[in-house]
């Protein structure tokens, strides 16, 4: 088996959440979503010279834009302002975390392999595994994390993962949808960052194990 | 009594100084690096050799509390450890002796690793025994890590001999480099731990309370702490020699290449760990006791994934 | 020899054994110890050389038919499986008989030496017999000796509340595990109608009864989560009972895993499955509890927790790979499960023998009052040396060629198989091997290290600790020299073990090769580097003695050593989840913090599957006793009552039907 280089960005993507289901450092975190983020624009430019498809370009270049370095630099400039670095986890530690994340990585093996076969360019297992991997590592940040900072990471980590599933198994989306998504992902995200910012200011932490005073 | 090949015989006669030499070449540029980088001139290069000789002439100070377990320590790890050095396939050119089954590297490791254990307690010091603990810890954490890596590329190779697992079989692709590179991460990150060098263990500060392998040799002197000091550079030798040779096989470029140039890229790599870390030693900082979990978990994460490859690997396409 | 002879030996041997049960119970605590072990060792003896003199033979004798339970007869089977554990259980037995007589001088006044001996020669013919039966009804008739003399055995200090307490749980271990096994064994006959186990494997069966026969032989062996007896029983007993019980009993469990379920084909790839996640699990769990123990036997009886979890993963590891059409992984394993019980089997006792020689001198196993031992009793401290370096699967030793052919098996199945999910299985237990193998070498580490190096912890051990008599001597160099040979000539002992599997899988070809590392030049070369480093280098160097380091601050009290508990505390504190283990910190005093003026520090472990799973469930059962005891109210009237009212019932039901 040879890995095309769509295949080797993609999984580098999803090696890349499960690094950081185990990093406790908030910047490092957003470093890591960056960068996975633009390997995903970078998958995205090459499939549009393998499918011909033009408009892919530009979702590449707006995919940098906005969510390789767009949204890191505003996540980082929330961190500074609550002046928060590291996350300590819940109940599940962050290494053992990552561990979880490499067996779904395996379990992704086996739920791609389900996945019925196409000629697409780009539909293959590797990049159906890796986009499962992303979807589920997101999930795993978002179960196992403390601070409201990581959930909208994890968040994020997940967004990609729907992002490379819809990119690699299916034909693509028109750019009008593209677009659609991804300024609603912007906004999701400048909404929340707020909110956290709010947070801070009220409650004094952002711990989100003790939000659980608030259900009355 | 077959012939002696010729060939066997300069193997011998390049491998035999090459034992004595590297170790003290590693851990002299490593130090030297890390002075260098700390404005400072450092030792000499060969610093260990000049050690060794000057522990030699003295005499030995014992504890008043120790057995006959103490002493024959240094002893019978050292031989183990030079017994490995001529299993282990860490070098492209090494003479081979006998078998060098995965399971059993692994197993005259923890051998040495139990003795070292045994000798600490032996002398009945708190330092040591703190020592002891820390160290049996940790070799709980990184045992599967470096089981799994090492596993990961039998499975590859289905041998569980490593020096077939290590030949330089034709590479065969992606699949292949990516278990190389991922193991070989994983027993990288791992030998740090085990060798307890930096992020675990800072084996330079000066304060028994902390340390791990030093503390374990708090009271060993002259002769024996020779044969330790030895051990502790050798082992890292063999260590690192190992990661090297799974860096090789990344590369299939490197594959191709004669024997010769890989007997001078294996002797380069093992040089290079040692720079490369004298750098990271510099940048990086000690981590807290309870912290060290987490960085571990890297080296079994890298060896997860190699399994992960190994294991769907002919399987899928 | 000629085939009579072994079982003729065995005859002799069992005849000696009854006759010394008979006489030493008449002769209750006048037995004279001495007498007794020079009886007991004659058949020990006997049953080695039957199981040699035995090997390579398929030897089926039925008992005359005054030996006749209901309508079987007594047929014994003797071959090379029964052989391997024959060979195992008179080696132990030797040792036991010149250890015992000392052992028992030091417990003359708790013990009544007379049944002891009694109970100890019944056990060893419920063993034996049990090793021979080839019946399931002769099966369960020793199956229930062996309980009950062992029972016997566990309780003979019987006077103590912690012994009671033992040989209650014990007993109630067996029982429910005689009637797992008898459901089993009944709903067997039910299909095949027959109580032969070679006829068992003819006809078609569901496969629930196999499971109830693995339960049942599983609470006998201690496996996950059926081990609580275990580290009750073992401290409890005198230490050749515990030698004996660790050492061969619980493997006699296993054993009949293998006659039962695996060489008569009753055992499906589901219960291969099962088995082998069991004994993943005991594994893992036996050896984090053995890590945080103080006392030395109970250190050890959790370790035997470990053992045959991983010798119950080789048997089941045997039984998928079969049934995947895997034969050369089922024969490494089922070598694996033998070669690991038997080596297990001798290591195991020795240390049981050692712990109890240090016992008998101090008067302690509580790893927190020995240390020092090294200096003091030279031998027993290389015994137990040999022992830890053996179970902790070091090579060249005994423990180490099991471990290593099961880790075959594991690693060839993650490339051999074709399912994706075998495969991950097979290196996701080679990565919890390794766990299992890190913490065995800690706590062994930590148990010979804590209790035989260093200084003495106590007064008691520093005073009066000096080498034991010449019998617990020689038994423990018996057994060590056992361990060292199984361990150097580890290749021909696989080699047979190999062929031993390969009947037991009914493999009918002959016995494919099977590559067995050898260790022997390997150690002579580590060898003789070292008497060249020790000899030239080290020899030479004049030496001097001082204090240790105290970093200046005057002679250090031995208390300032680490504990067993400071030592595993570290290790502890990652598993905590698993193990509850809490360290409770008491200061007291005026100003608590800054002058402290008594801390007490107090290690809490609570036991998972005790607090949470056995408790509740005894509880549970004692309310639902007590409300079916209201119905006893002792009044005729209601017991007639009773009488008519299910007369009644019943009579409606048969008209019914």
């Amino acid at each position: 088996m040879n890995l095309d280089l769509i295949e080797l960005v993609s999984i580098a993507a999803a090696l890349s959440a499960i690094l950081m289901a185990g990093s406790t450092h908030l910047s490092m975190n957003i470093a890591l979503y960056s960068l996975q983020t633009f390997l995903l624009s970078l998958a995205t430019y090459s499939l549009a010279g393998l499918r011909a498809e033009s408009h892919f370009i530009w979702v590449a270049l707006a995919i940098v834009v906005l969510k390789a370095l767009g949204i890191p630099l505003f996540l980082h400039w929330i961190m500074v302002k609550i002046g928060v670095n590291s996350d300590p986890g819940t109940t599940l530690a962050p290494p053992l975390a990552m561990h979880c994340c490499v067996l779904l990585m395996g379990l992704s093996y086996f739920l791609a392999q389900s996945l019925p076969s196409s000629s697409l360019e780009g539909h293959s297992w590797a990049n159906a595994t890796a986009a499962i991997s992303l979807l589920l590592s997101g999930l795993i940040l978002m179960l196992t994390r403390r601070i409201a900072l990581s959930q909208i990471i994890g968040f994020l980590v997940i967004e990609n993962g729907i992002y490379l599933f819809a990119l690699t198994q299916t034909s693509g989306m028109p750019l009008v949808v593209e677009m659609g998504v991804l300024l609603d992902v912007l906004v999701g995200v400048m909404i929340s960052g707020l909110l956290v910012f709010r947070i801070q200011r009220s409650f004094e932490h952002i711990d989100v194990t003790q939000l659980t005073e608030l259900r009355d | 009594m077959k012939e002696l090949d010729p060939n066997e015989i300069y193997r011998w006669l390049i491998f035999l100084p090459s034992l004595l030499i590297l170790p003290a070449l590693v851990l002299g540029l490593l130090r030297k690096t890390k002075a260098r980088l700390q404005n400072r001139i450092g030792a000499p290069l060969f610093q260990l050799l000049f050690d060794l000789k000057k522990l030699s002439g003295k005499g030995e100070t014992l504890s008043d509390a120790i057995s006959w377990i103490f002493r024959s320590t240094a002893a019978l790890n050292l031989s183990m450890l030079l017994l490995l050095s001529l299993v282990c396939p860490w070098l492209v050119f090494k003479p081979a002796l006998g078998t060098s089954d995965l399971f059993y590297v692994m197993y005259v490791f923890a051998a040495i690793r139990f003795f070292t254990l045994l000798a600490a307690l032996d002398s009945a010091s708190p330092f040591a025994a703190f020592g002891a603990s820390r160290e049996a810890t940790l070799s709980i954490l990184v045992e599967p890590a470096l089981m799994l890596s090492f596993a990961a590329l039998a499975v590859n190779a289905k041998s569980s001999e490593l020096s077939r697992v290590f030949e330089f079989a034709a590479n065969s692709g992606v699949e292949a480099s990516a278990i190389w590179a991922f193991a070989g991460m994983g027993i990288l990150l791992s030998s740090l731990v085990e060798l307890s060098r930096m992020p675990i263990d800072d084996p330079t500060t000066h304060l028994e309370l902390t340390m791990v392998h030093e503390a374990m040799i708090l009271e060993a002197s002259g002769r024996t702490l020779a044969l330790l000091e030895y051990g502790q550079a050798l082992r890292m030798t063999i260590l690192f020699g190992l990661v090297t040779q799974c860096f090789m096989h990344v590369f299939p470029a490197v594959i191709a290449l004669s024997l010769g140039l890989k007997v001078l890229l294996s002797f380069l790599g093992i040089l290079f760990i040692a720079i490369s870390l004298g750098i990271f030693e510099v940048l990086s900082v000690k981590l807290r006791w309870r912290r060290n979990p987490d960085f571990i978990a890297y080296a079994l994460t890298m060896g997860l994934l190699a399994s992960l490859i190994a294991v769907g690997k002919g399987l899928l396409s | 020899m000629s085939s009579i002879d072994s079982i003729s030996c065995l005859t002799i041997a069992l005849s000696f054994w009854l006759i010394q049960a008979l006489v030493s119970i008449f002769a209750g605590r006048k037995c004279s110890n001495k007498l007794s072990s020079a009886f007991f060792l004659f058949p020990s003896l006997l049953l080695c050389l039957s199981a040699i003199s035995g090997w390579n033979k398929d030897l089926l004798v039925s008992a005359p038919r005054f030996f006749q339970f209901g309508q079987e007869v007594l047929t014994m089977h003797l071959d090379k499986l029964s052989a391997v554990y024959l060979l195992l259980l008179g080696l132990v037995s030797t040792a036991l008989s010149f250890f015992s007589p000392v052992y028992m001088k030091h417990l003359s006044d708790r013990v009544n030496s007379g049944h002891f001996w009694s109970a100890l020669a019944l056990f060893m013919i419920a063993m034996t017999m049990l090793l021979l039966s080839a019946n399931a009804v002769a099966f369960l008739v020793f199956w229930e000796l062996m309980s009950l003399s062992s029972l016997a055995l566990v309780a003979s200090e019987h006077k103590q509340r912690r012994v009671q307490q033992a040989g209650i749980i014990y007993l109630g271990a067996t029982r429910i595990a005689t009637a797992f096994l008898m459901a089993g064994f009944l709903a067997m006959h039910a299909f095949s109608h027959s109580w032969v186990f070679s006829d068992w494997g003819q006809s078609a069966f569901p496969i629930w009864p196999s499971f109830l026969i693995l339960i049942g032989l599983c609470i006998k062996a201690g496996i996950w989560p059926f081990h609580i007896w275990l580290p009750y029983a073992h401290p409890a007993a005198p230490s050749p009972v515990s030698a004996l019980m660790s050492g061969v009993m619980i493997k006699i469990a296993l054993y009949a895993v293998i006659r039962i379920l695996v060489s008569q084909n009753l055992a499906s790839e589901l219960l291969g499955h099962v088995a082998l996640a069991l004994g993943l699990v005991s594994s893992l769990w036996g050896v984090l509890f053995a890590l945080v123990q103080q006392d030395l036997k109970k250190l050890l009886a959790y370790s035997s927790v470990e053992n045959l979890g991983l010798i119950l993963m080789a048997i089941g590891l045997a039984i998928v790979a079969k049934a995947q059409g895997l034969p050369e992984i089922s024969l490494l394993a089922l070598s694996a499960a033998i070669l690991h019980s038997f080596n297990h089997g001798i290591f195991k006792s020795l240390l049981f023998l050692s712990a109890g020689a240090v016992d008998c001198t101090v008067h302690s196993r509580d790893m927190q009052q020995l240390g020092g031992l090294a200096r003091k009793m030279p031998l027993t401290m290389a015994a137990f040396l040999t022992g830890a370096f053996a179970i902790s699967a070091l090579p060249p030793l005994g423990g180490f060629i099991g471990k290593w052919m099961l880790y075959q098996g594991l690693l060839r199945t993650a490339w051999e198989s074709s399912s994706l999910a075998e495969r991950a299985l097979g290196l996701t237990s080679v990565g919890t091997l390794a766990l299992v193998g890190a913490l065995a070498l800690a706590s062994f580490a930590k148990a010979f290290g804590i209790s035989f190096l260093g200084n003495a912890r106590s007064k008691a051990v520093a005073e009066h600790a000096s080498e034991t008599a010449n019998g617990m001597i020689f038994a423990q160099i018996f057994l060590s020299l056992c361990a060292l040979v199984s361990g150097l000539f580890a290749a021909p002992a696989a080699m047979q073990a190999a062929s031993v599997a390969s009947r037991a899988l009914q493999f009918n070809t002959r016995t494919p090769a099977l590559a067995v590392i050898s260790l022997l030049d390997q150690t002579l070369y580590a060898l003789l580097l070292f008497a060249l480093i020790y000899g030239v280098y080290l020899a030479a160097s004049k030496r001097k003695t001082y204090i240790t380091w105290e970093c200046g601050f005057g002679s250090l009290s031995p208390r300032c050593q680490s504990s067993p508990i400071s030592f595993a505390q570290p290790m502890a504190r990652i598993f905590s989840l698993i193990l509850r283990f809490k360290l409770l910190v008491e200061i007291t005093g005026k100003d608590r913090r800054n002058f402290p003026e008594h801390i007490k520090v107090e290690p809490q472990m609570v036991s998972l599957l005790e607090s949470r799973v056995y408790l509740p469930t005894i509880s549970w059962i004692q309310n639902l006793s007590r409300a079916f005891a209201k119905l006893q109210a002792g009044s005729i009237h209601l017991y007639l009552l009773y009488v008519c009212a299910t007369l009644v019932i019943l009579v409606l039901v048969g008209t019914r039907l």
